[in-house]
């Protein structure tokens, strides 16, 4: 286990820093590579890197039609279904393209770098890491689609309560948002544990990386995996408020 | 001892979910199959219906693994 270094780390809120800088280096990346499309706009011959935003917001459109046929739902949801799908999809292979960390002797304990936990990771210490790659990070995520499907049943009381007359309902209240955010977690941390893994493999002669061939498909696992964990992330998010969305055309 | 309790628990829970998302993936893959062979023009349609599938039923056996990894590493404490 790598380590970490947090804010206020002996309260019971104590903050990883890394999560929270590479979230917003995420975002950055996102905003930036968004921005590039629109910086040379042209509506009648769309070329290079505009066509492949249009295409990515073409296909968001025909994900969210395909689970709720319903226009006025589709025009609501849009912006923030597209904009999760981007995020998670540019985090997701922040981690896979660079993981930095520093080797470090001395703990620094008011950043929360003990001496057991430098035991632990062997003194490593994560500077740059996939933002998915953290339980809260992802748990949060799936707690603010949880609270946005809710608002949107309370549109129409009626149905929204007749839903809850099937215990399994009640059920999947809870283990909607918790599978809805461990299984991001979980193949992101899955993925990055396993590089990290095969990185240790010994060098033959110093000059036979024996891990290598293993480290190749690997990755090209993780990739594969880091996108369509942001797919299903995106799906999952549209039919959990679609699911709610009585007022929109939506319902079970 | 409590080590090789961690490694015994991390076994089972890998060793089980591993099973039962293989079934899963299997039944997934296979109705995907089914449905192309019915339906060769509808292939794209499917496939992508059939990654959405693979994707959730992967989910379960990959928390899992994320959570051995957690135990086996993190010596029980990492969580």
């Amino acid at each position: 286990m790598i380590a970490f270094p947090y804010l206020f780390p002996n309260s019971l809120f104590k903050i990883n820093i890394v999560t929270i800088v590479m979230i917003f280096v995420a975002g950055l990346v996102a905003l930036f590579l968004l921005r590039l499309a629109t910086s040379r706009l042209d509506m009648r011959h769309p070329k290079g890197w505009q066509n492949v935003v249009e295409w990515s917001m073409e296909f968001t459109r025909t994900m969210v039609g395909d689970i709720v046929p319903s226009e006025r739902f589709i025009s609501w949801i849009m912006p923030l279904s597209f904009t999760v799908l981007i995020f998670i999809f540019v985090a997701n292979w922040l981690g896979l393209i660079a993981t930095v960390s520093i080797h470090l002797s001395q703990p620094i304990p008011w950043l929360g770098i003990t001496s057991s936990a430098l035991k632990a990771s062997n003194g490593e210490v994560a500077l740059f890491d996939s933002p998915t790659a953290n339980l809260s990070m992802t748990l949060g995520l799936s707690v603010m689609v949880w609270l946005i499907s809710h608002y949107q049943g309370w549109h129409r009381p009626k149905q929204y309560f007749k839903a809850y007359l099937n215990p399994i309902h009640v059920l999947e209240e809870i283990t909607n948002p918790l599978t809805h955010g461990m299984r991001l977690y979980g193949n992101i941390f899955a993925g990055e544990v396993l590089i990290g893994a095969i990185l240790t493999m010994p060098v033959l002669f110093h000059f036979v990386p024996t891990g290598l061939p293993l480290l190749i498909v690997w990755l090209l696992y993780s990739g594969f995996v880091a996108s369509v964990q942001a797919y299903v992330f995106a799906v999952l998010m549209v039919l959990y408020i679609g699911m709610k969305s009585y007022h929109m055309g939506g319902g079970h | 001892m409590i080590q090789a309790l961690y490694a015994i628990a991390a076994a089972l829970m890998l060793g089980l979910s591993a099973a039962g998302g293989a079934i899963g993936d299997g039944m997934v893959l296979s109705k995907y199959v089914e449905g192309v062979s019915r339906q060769p023009e509808a292939r794209g349609q499917i496939l992508g219906s059939a990654f959405i599938g693979v994707g959730i039923v992967e989910g379960i056996p990959v928390i899992a693994l994320a959570l051995g990894l957690v135990l086996l590493l993190g010596k029980g404490g990492g969580l």
